[in-house]
């Protein structure tokens, strides 16, 4: 030990590949760990006891639907008929969506345009900051009238109060009766840059009866089952074959879980190949040793040391390295983790102390593996060789 | 006897130019003997050397260590043999850089099992007895080369060997530290501790009871008795009697088998 401590500059250099290793896990598995905690965070933010339709036969919240095509047809009827027919269904919110091009007194922005009914706020959890949501007879009476969002609102209208004022949409005249409640980013994607327009205006100006997915919310948590069955059946009914999805927000979840923890895997295991890299540089370094001690070695065995003495001895500073590089790794881990948070906000990192541990034990499982061949290479050395050594 | 060896032989290398090192050794070391292995470089004494403590094998031939053949034994085997019954003193001292002459005085003992406590006292008076109370804590570049020797030979006490092996213990000091190793040895053996000195120097020899010359391998002189004349000189650090039952000749490396 005393040899590690006589050589610190040399020791600093080869804990470097272990530091890095288990700071890179640690800081690679947190952002991981962030993006999914903040995915999950936000489905369930979009309302609570949910249950979503979508058209088509994909994998849940995975569908060609999400990724811009219809490739068939749910009607904002079907969710009429979910509405009506369903006990277990409180309300349901279609929607409809498009691009469109905002305009305002000469201000022009691309936002997501969509088209939905009353029921929206309630399903989706989304209150108003200002004037109202449109109602039941804003959509029979094919009103134009639009909710905006926050980003809208601020890029459009800026301080101005947008309640009341003209805006165009796609060159069609809409009054603005409401601006919704902000609700933040999530990651990259702004849910705050978004026009909501009367499900009937929406159908009628896009020319499609296409809804892209429907938020249908059950009266109780108790009744989620029950709605996913009976949306189920009678979209099922009026379809008369099974081209649509219905999957619950615990699915979903499930789903965005799972491929965020492949995801998270596969950066740990890349930030754990710099691990290994590192104990590379702790072989090298402890054959090194062996070589320069190879006298202290033949003095040990001269008075006695067995092999395994020799062994033990050298593999103890091995992982004393280790050890050692994954305790100053972590707090490395620690600092990498903080710094991202500073530099890129949107991107939320979230610790795990499952990937400490894991991060720590592989450091010194590594210490351990590339610590045995040159400690088996001192054990081994002949005491009459190694004494004559200079 | 402590060490008989008959008809040993010690070859190096393979079969078609194999070198031999030692033919024909017959050698007989009995309990509380002091003698010197004298011979040229290259006459093969220390190889003989490494085969008396253990470190190396003999090719052929027997050797008894306290009555037990030992050419079959593995290295682990060896190690504590080596440990438990002989001490080493080397021409250049190895005595471990880092650590200081406390603590390689009590290196034996580490692989020995001793607990630290009691490893520090032994070591401590053994330091004592070769007259280093006050430098226990020195590294051995803090050391003379007369210090140095006099931390092995109380490292090579530790265990109470059976035998004191030296290898050149002078070589490597001036003639005063010299002379006083010798009187040290002397003064050892004379409480009862088995040593074997090898040396080129005649000087050195002449001042042991017994010399075995060597030469190209082979024994060719082996004198004892009142023909080798001592030097009386009083060494500058007593040894004081009782120390570790070094008062008992004879019985205190009277450990029975291994």
């Amino acid at each position: 030990m005393r040899g590690l401590v006589s050589n610190k500059m040399r020791s600093l250099l080869t804990m470097l590949g272990v530091i890095i290793g288990v700071g890179s896990v640690i800081t690679l598995v947190s952002i991981g760990e962030g993006v999914k905690s903040s995915i999950s965070e936000q489905i369930q933010g979009l309302g609570s006891n949910l249950v979503l339709v979508t058209p088509g036969k994909g994998a849940v919240g995975m569908n060609a639907s999400s990724m811009g095509a219809a490739v068939s047809e749910l009607s904002y009827e079907d969710a009429l008929a979910v509405e009506r027919n369903s006990e277990a269904v409180n309300s349901v919110a279609p929607l409809i969506e498009s691009g469109a091009n905002v305009e305002y007194q000469g201000e022009t922005k691309a936002t997501l345009l969509s088209g939905t009914t009353e029921s929206y706020g309630e399903v989706r959890n989304s209150p108003l900051a200002a004037g109202e949501f449109f109602t039941t007879g804003d959509i029979r009476g094919y009103r134009h009238v639009a909710v905006i969002g926050d980003t809208v609102s601020r890029k459009i209208f800026g301080r101005e109060n947008p309640v009341g004022k003209n805006i165009m949409l796609n060159k069609v005249g809409f009054e603005v009766i409401g601006v919704m409640e902000k609700k933040g980013p999530t990651l990259t994607i702004d849910n705050d840059d978004r026009v909501f327009i009367p499900i009937t205006v929406a159908e009628e100006m896009l020319d499609t009866n296409q809804v892209n997915m429907m938020f249908v919310q059950a009266g109780g948590p108790d009744l989620v089952s029950t709605a996913v069955a009976e949306t189920r059946k009678i979209i099922g009914t009026r379809h008369r074959k099974n081209d649509f999805v219905v999957s619950e927000q615990e699915d979903i979840l499930n789903t965005f879980q799972g491929i965020m923890g492949t995801l998270t895997g596969m950066l740990g295991g890349i930030a754990g190949v710099s691990l290994v890299v590192g104990g590379i540089g702790i072989m090298n370094i402890m054959l090194v040793t062996v070589t320069e001690r190879t006298r202290e070695i033949g003095i040990r065995k001269a008075v006695g040391a067995k092999k395994r003495d020799i062994m033990f001895q050298f593999l103890l500073e091995s992982i004393f390295i280790s050890a050692l590089g994954g305790m100053l790794g972590i707090a490395a881990g620690f600092l990498g983790a903080r710094l991202l948070d500073r530099v890129i906000p949107r991107l939320p990192t979230v610790i795990s102390p499952w990937s400490i541990a894991a991060a720590f034990i592989f450091a010194l499982l590594v210490g351990l593996f590339f610590g045995i061949y040159p400690a088996r290479k001192a054990a081994r050395l002949d005491p009459i060789q190694a004494l004559r050594y200079e | 006897m402590i060490i008989h060896i008959s008809n040993m032989y010690k070859f190096y290398g393979l079969k078609n130019n194999r070198v031999s090192a030692l033919k024909h050794i017959s050698l007989d070391i009995a309990s509380g003997e002091m003698l010197s292995i004298m011979g040229p470089s290259g006459s093969g004494k220390s190889t003989l050397m490494n085969i008396l403590g253990c470190l190396d094998r003999p090719t052929s031939g027997v050797y008894e260590f306290k009555g037990r053949d030992i050419s079959n034994l593995n290295d682990n085997e060896l190690a504590v043999l080596r440990n438990q019954y002989i001490g080493f003193v080397f021409q250049n001292f190895n005595l471990l850089s880092r650590s200081t002459a406390l603590a390689n005085v009590e290196l034996p003992m580490v692989y020995a099992g001793i607990a630290a406590g009691k490893r520090h006292n032994i070591a401590r008076e053994l330091l004592d007895v070769v007259g280093l109370k006050d430098r226990m804590n020195h590294y051995p570049n803090e050391l003379s080369g007369g210090q140095k020797q006099r931390v092995a030979i109380a490292r090579a006490l530790v265990n109470h060997p059976a035998v004191l092996l030296a290898d050149e213990p002078t070589g490597n000091l001036d003639t005063r530290s010299g002379t006083e190793v010798i009187k040290l040895f002397d003064t050892l053996n004379s409480i009862g501790v088995t040593v074997v000195v090898v040396t080129h120097d005649s000087d050195v020899a002449v001042q042991t009871r017994r010399i075995v010359y060597i030469r190209d391998g082979e024994i060719v002189s082996d004198v004892s008795g009142s023909s080798i004349k001592k030097d009386q000189k009083i060494l500058p650090y007593e040894i004081r009697p009782g120390v570790l039952g070094f008062d008992k000749p004879h019985e205190w490396n009277g450990r029975d088998g291994f």
